[in-house]
Formats: structure tokens, sequence, C-alpha cells
């Protein structure tokens, strides 16, 4: 994977998507096999610090404590990713994503698609160098599909690799450069 | 730790079973005000366990089902400091529930169980028990019985610190000197480090596995 590429893995339900995104993401360790992210490897501390310190995680579970508020949860994780302007930074995510207003509000009473944007703020807090997203586009609207595409694309301009799954073929075909099925346990470029 | 003050899930669980198991010897006792040493410090104690175990396991099994373990695991943040973080929060929690337990006791029994010999039982149960509870509480959230299975996998090995606890709970109880006074908080403070150390390494083993 190279800087810039932005990759959607395809592949029917049970396929092992979410599972190889897992891997990636140091969640879970491979039975047999290596994995190199950023040139390190993703489960040995402490070189695993400096990928997560450079990664974004977006997976099928929104992973936000639901008796927080959105504002509580994206500086609790800003502070876990070191931000110094954590304040200034959360409320550039949440413009981003067009959360602003649901900053002081519990994440339980959100709908499943703003926590869907909820999670996906999260994710980008650090501004990633990777951003690995599991069906980033599950739950919401098609505005906000294409608020999800806009900035999918613009880490793409700037150099920053994004790996995605996703079902919804005008989201994977405005986000991707590249395109890969994963079927029975192979991955084949599409 | 910020959820908790919101929610105060676990003080309130904590407190409100202790002090149900607690009324329930007091209302069943015929005369509460003669209770022998031994016993009272056993229901403090017995409480505690089991209405830690409870609240422990209702916490956890909320971090699986929300994934927000997960969530802090994928930060740059050394394992050890979020096993320590989680034992701290789980401590300071403890610690509030108890003085609360201590009270409704003494109320109810009209007996002062406080004494030097609980105040040092305290932090040193508490320590070793929050190692341990949140080293098993972790690993039996991903069990669909985690309740019984933490209560299970957590009763056997803090039996020391139970004993260490009730020993010298029962000894501020009497009002006298604990005779192995010394012989009970090196245990204490033994099992402490032991927990500490290795439940520390085994949680980073077991997480990067």
């Amino acid at each position: 994977m190279e800087h810039g590429d932005s990759i959607c893995i395809l592949g029917e339900n049970g396929s092992g998507k979410s599972t190889l995104l897992r891997i990636f993401s140091g969640l879970l360790k491979p039975d047999k096999g290596t994995v190199k992210v950023l040139d390190k490897d993703p489960y040995k501390q402490p070189e695993n610090l400096f990928i997560k310190q450079k990664m974004g995680v977006l997976m099928h579970s929104n992973m936000l404590y639901p008796q927080l508020t959105l504002k509580e949860n994206l500086s609790f994780f800003s502070k876990l990713l070191g931000i110094i302007e954590y304040k200034t930074r959360v409320n550039e995510v949440a413009d981003e994503l067009n959360i602003s207003r649901f900053l002081n509000i519990e994440i339980y009473k959100l709908s499943n698609g703003n926590q869907r944007k909820a999670s996906f703020a999260k994710s980008l807090l650090n501004d990633p160098e990777i951003l690995i997203a599991d069906e980033p586009d599950a739950n919401i609207d098609n505005d906000t599909i294409e608020t999800f595409s806009n900035i999918f694309l613009q880490r793409s301009k700037k150099s920053k690799a994004n790996l995605f799954t996703s079902h919804n073929e005008v989201f994977f075909k405005k986000c991707s450069n590249r395109k890969m099925k994963l079927n029975s346990g192979s991955l084949s470029e599409l | 730790m910020l959820i908790e003050l919101k929610s105060k899930e676990i003080v309130v669980t904590i407190t409100l079973f202790s002090l149900l198991v607690v009324s329930i010897f007091a209302v069943t006792s015929s005369n509460p005000s003669n209770l022998s040493a031994e016993i009272g410090s056993g229901i403090i104690w017995a409480s505690i366990v089991f209405s830690g175990s409870i609240a422990m396991s209702k916490f956890f099994s909320h971090e699986e089902k929300n994934e927000t373990l997960n969530a802090v695991l994928l930060m740059p943040v050394p394992i050890e400091l979020i096993f320590f973080g989680k034992i701290l929060s789980l401590f300071l929690f403890l610690t509030i529930s108890e003085c609360l337990i201590i009270t409704a006791f003494s109320i109810l029994f009209n007996s002062n169980p406080l004494s030097i010999y609980i105040l040092i039982a305290i932090p040193v149960f508490n320590l070793g028990f929050s190692c341990v509870v949140t080293f098993f509480g972790i690993i039996s959230s991903k069990s669909r019985s985690n309740e019984i299975l933490l209560t299970l996998l957590l009763i056997p090995i803090i039996i020391p610190l139970i004993m260490f606890a009730t020993e010298l709970t029962r000894a501020g109880l009497e009002g006298i000197a604990s005779q192995n006074f010394n012989l009970w908080l090196s245990l204490g403070i033994l099992f402490d480090i032991v927990f500490l150390v290795v439940l520390t390494f085994l949680f980073g083993k077991i997480i990067e596995q």
C-alpha cells in the first residue's frame, strides 16, 4: 500500500474483510504470516505505539462510551493520542462531520447515523496517515455518504492512505483508486 | 473514571448490595449489638467481595459490548498504563463504597469497626482485589456467563487477602492488638506485590495474543 492509496476491500459477507482489518489495526494477531504497518510490527510493544499514533480506526462497532457526551468522548481519545490542542481539534473534526450541535449530548441519545459520524470523527482526531474503516457507510444517509466520500478523497490528495470495506458501489467507486476482492482467504486486485 | 463519576454504577451497586447483606444479618440477629467480632468481620468482607465482583462483571460486560476497551487499546498508550488506570479507578470507588458500608455496619450493629487495623486492611485489600478483579473481569467479559465466571475465578485467588482483611477487622472490632499483625500485614503486602507484578505481565501477554 502506497501513500495516497485508497483501497477498498470487497467480498461477500463472512469472507473475512473485518477480520483482515482487525489484523491490520493490531486488534487481532494472525495465526500465521507477518504483518507490517509503516514498516513496523503492529503486535509488538513499544513499536506498535508508533503505528497507533499514525493510524485511525473505524470498526463496525462505534467504540465510544455511550454514557459520555460526544465532546467528552472525543476529548478523552484526543488526550490519549497526545493531542495538545485537543479542544480545537475536537471542534474541527465535529465541524468537518457536521456534528457540532451534538457535542454536549450523550452518545446513547444520538441516532445510529450520528453515532457513526461520531465514531468517524474519533478516527480522524490524529489526522491519521492510515485510515482503516470497516463499512464506514453503514447506517448513514446519502448526504453523510457524500461527506464521508469527500473526506476520503481529501485525504488521498494529502497523500494519506485509506483502507476500507464497503458494499455500497457508489461509495467505493468514488472513494477508492484500487479495489481488491477477498475470496476464500485470498486477496486479488480487481 | 469519568463514566463512573457520571453514572455512579460501581459505587451504587457495591454499596447497595453490601448494605442489603449487612441489613439482612442485622435484622435476623437476635441481638445485633452482641455480634461476635469474627462473624462481624466476615459479614463486612463477604458483602464487599460479592458485591464488588457483581459490579465489576457488569462494568466489564459493558466495556465488551461497546468495544471501548478495544478503542483504548488502539490508542498509543502502553498496555500496562491501561491496566494501572483501571486498577486505580476501581481502588478509589471500592474505597468510597467501603467507607459507606462500614458506616452502615456501625449503625446497624452498634459497634465501631473503625480502627488502625481496618484503615490498614482497606488499602492493602483494595489494591490486590482491584488487580485481580480487573484482570479476570476483562478475561471473563468475553464469556456469556461472565458474572458467575468472574466470581468463580476471583474468590479462590483472593482468599489470602480475605483472610488478611477479616483478621485485621476482627482485631479492630474486638479492640485488642492483633497477635500476628506483622505476619498478616506482610502476607497482605506480599500478595499485592505478586498480583500486581504477575497480572500486569500476564495482562500484556494476553492482550498481545
